[in-house]
């Protein structure tokens, strides 16, 4: 049975890893890291999925983004998530040993204000198309 | 030269550390030790009796003993107890306190002793009194008598072999007098000649000890200017530049180093033609060989980040250098660069890593260095197996660290197969940039143009079996967010991790 964590568990965890709570996990910023890069990249998917009707399961964490940033009405937004993504592969790429527990605690928060704007996107899309029938039949 | 402490705090150092241990000594005769013992035992006791009704003895098993009266005189007791106990504690410590006092005092011998082989002089009695004072410190649990008598000679030779320098030092000053009284006349009799015949000779004589000035200077940084050339050519690996000369220049507080070099063939001046990498380079070619010639007093050299903006080959040859070096000197490098560790990982060479790392709130923590392969295989390991957390995250974080691995793994591979190859670093890096995701850098570890591989699972499989195979296409799902609840996974965290350690082992063609 396929197990899948929401994007809001993933950060939750991120952050429980950050503040030291529960894990002996010895590279807890790094382990906060991996799952928050891991939480926008499924926000990026479930968006495309819900807005764009797009499947990018099995697709690259940066090819998601390139989608995400094609198609995203919300330049600021989409500058925000293009650069808490590069922020978090970078740390990812160097390795735990130059992990700053404070800038992954920022990129954090920042991913957790773009994954709440992409819900709110996706909310609005599916009010649009929940509208649009009853309009198209109001005119007729 | 050294200075020592006067003959008084000496002798008080000494009368201190023998009363000390005299109190020390009567103590331990008596029955203090013992008394801890008791101490613990009966409070023991006392515990033990507070969850018993019965007040029956555990040892003997007499009936109603350990009464409420028992009580009271066990704890009265065993504060009388403590207090002797208390007293021998605190001469213990005395005594303790007294032997550094003493240890201090010996090590101003020690430093007097260094200080008087370099400059020459005899120290044949103060290294035998040296050697009686370290053999008395040796036994001086089993003999502490024998510590202050032995301190006492070794600074009595020291005070001679001070007294004998001094005496020496005012011979010479006597011998210099003289000479100096000579020089002196001769400014009177140079004005009379000034324009005459001995002054033309003159000058030429002070032309002639200029020159042997610089050929003294010219002799001294030799060595520095040799062991620059050598740490360059470590360095400069596929550089146009070549290391020519060094030298001082100018005179008195007008000196600076002139640096010769050659760029393909054509003398340069250094600081013109050098990118940033080299000019590190060309740094810390001449700080080594002046921070480690024999006459430096500091045995140990503090370098801060030498491996800023330098090109791959030369971290190679930086790594083989340091290494080099700390045969007798101790060297501490600070860096932010994680390309030095792996260089000397790669090259196997000995060094003692430690990761400084900054918490939250900027609490500091040091930490042996791990390997990072290691670290990786590591920290999956625990998080698979940490039962406080839930298993989706575990399985989440313990595969995306296999990931990271089984990246590092195919990385540390293409860099060995690569190198044996005969690649330049620079060349393996850009490739290994290029590669991106997992399974290109797979393809690149398996087949020197990537290209050709069209699916890196079908080489893992014909190279170390199907189930390797499945274990990376696991690993990837997963960090795809594909995860099933049947997955096995402290099984596939551990073959995940052996096999990115079996990828960073490998060798061979390209």
């Amino acid at each position: 049975m396929s197990v899948d964590l929401t994007v809001g568990e993933l950060l939750r965890a991120a952050v429980r890893f950050l503040d030291g709570d529960r894990s002996s996990t010895p590279d807890a910023a790094f382990a906060a890291a991996l799952l928050t890069r891991e939480a926008l990249e499924d926000a990026f998917a479930r968006w495309s999925r819900r807005v764009l009707g797009l499947d990018l399961r099995g697709v690259s964490g940066r090819a998601r983004l390139a989608v995400v940033e094609a198609h995203l009405s919300d330049r600021e937004m989409a500058l925000s998530a293009r650069y808490a993504w590069h922020e978090l592969s970078a740390t990812l790429h160097h390795g735990p040993v130059l992990t700053d527990p404070a800038a992954v605690r920022r990129l954090t928060v920042s991913v957790v204000d773009v994954a709440r704007l992409l819900e709110e996107e996706m909310r609005r899309a599916a009010a649009t198309r929940q509208n649009a029938p009853a309009t198209t039949s109001g005119a007729a | 030269m050294t200075e020592l402490p006067d003959e008084d705090a000496v002798a008080a150092a000494a009368r201190a550390a023998r009363e000390a241990d005299a109190e020390r000594s009567r103590l331990a005769q008596t029955s203090a030790a013992r008394d801890r013992e008791l101490a613990d035992l009966l409070e023991a006791a006392v515990r033990y009796r507070s969850g018993q009704l019965d007040g029956r003895c555990p040892v003997c098993g007499t009936e109603e003993v350990l009464d409420e009266g028992w009580v009271v005189h066990a704890e009265q007791h065993t504060a009388q107890l403590r207090e002797q106990a208390r007293a021998l504690e605190a001469a213990e410590r005395a005594a303790a306190v007294a032997r550094e006092q003493l240890a201090t005092i010996a090590r101003t011998a020690s430093a007097l002793r260094r200080d008087a082989d370099r400059g020459g002089l005899d120290t044949t009695a103060l290294t035998a009194a040296s050697e009686a004072w370290e053999q008395a410190w040796d036994r001086s649990r089993q003999a502490p008598d024998a510590l202050a008598p032995a301190l006492e000679q070794l600074m009595a030779c020291a005070r001679a072999l001070l007294a004998g320098a001094a005496a020496s030092r005012a011979a010479a000053d006597e011998q210099w007098r003289p000479l100096a009284e000579q020089a002196r006349s001769w400014r009177g009799d140079a004005a009379v000649h000034a324009d005459g015949e001995s002054a033309t000779e003159l000058r030429a004589a002070e032309a002639a000890l200029g020159t042997v000035c610089e050929q003294l200077r010219a002799e001294r940084i030799a060595p520095i200017a040799d062991g620059a050339r050598a740490i360059w050519a470590a360095l400069s690996e596929r550089s146009s530049v070549a290391f020519e000369d060094v030298g001082l220049v100018g005179k008195g507080n007008r000196r600076s180093a002139r640096i010769d070099v050659r760029v393909d063939g054509v003398d340069s001046s250094a600081l013109s033609v050098l990118s940033q990498g080299e000019l590190n380079a060309l740094a810390l070619s001449l700080f080594l060989p002046r921070a480690t010639l024999a006459e430096s007093p500091f045995c140990f050299a503090v370098i801060d980040d030498p491996v800023q903006a330098m090109d791959p080959a030369k971290v190679d040859g930086l790594a083989r250098v340091l290494h080099e070096h700390a045969d007798n000197r101790q060297l501490v490098v600070f860096t932010h660069d994680t390309r030095l560790p792996e260089a000397v990982a790669r090259l196997g060479l000995e060094a003692r890593v430690i990761d400084v790392q900054r918490n939250s709130h900027s609490v500091v923590r040091l930490r042996a260095g791990r390997d990072l392969l290691t670290r990786y295989r590591d920290d999956a390991r625990v998080c698979a197996r940490d039962e406080k957390l839930d298993w989706a995250v575990r399985a989440r974080v313990s595969l995306a660290l296999c990931r990271s691995a089984l990246d590092l793994g195919a990385e540390r591979g293409i860099w060995r197969r690569r190198l044996a190859a005969g690649f330049a670093h620079e060349a393996i890096e850009q490739e290994i940039a290029r590669c991106g995701p997992t399974l290109a850098l797979i393809a690149a570890l398996f087949k020197a143009d990537p290209s050709e591989v069209t699916n890196p699972l079908r080489c893992v499989s014909d190279e170390y079996g199907p189930s390797a195979a499945a274990t990376v296409r696991r690993v990837l799902d997963a960090a795809h967010g594909e995860l099933d609840e049947s997955l096995e996974l402290r099984a596939t965290v551990d073959a995940a991790t052996r096999l990115a350690h079996t990828f960073a082992e490998k060798v061979g063609r390209t």
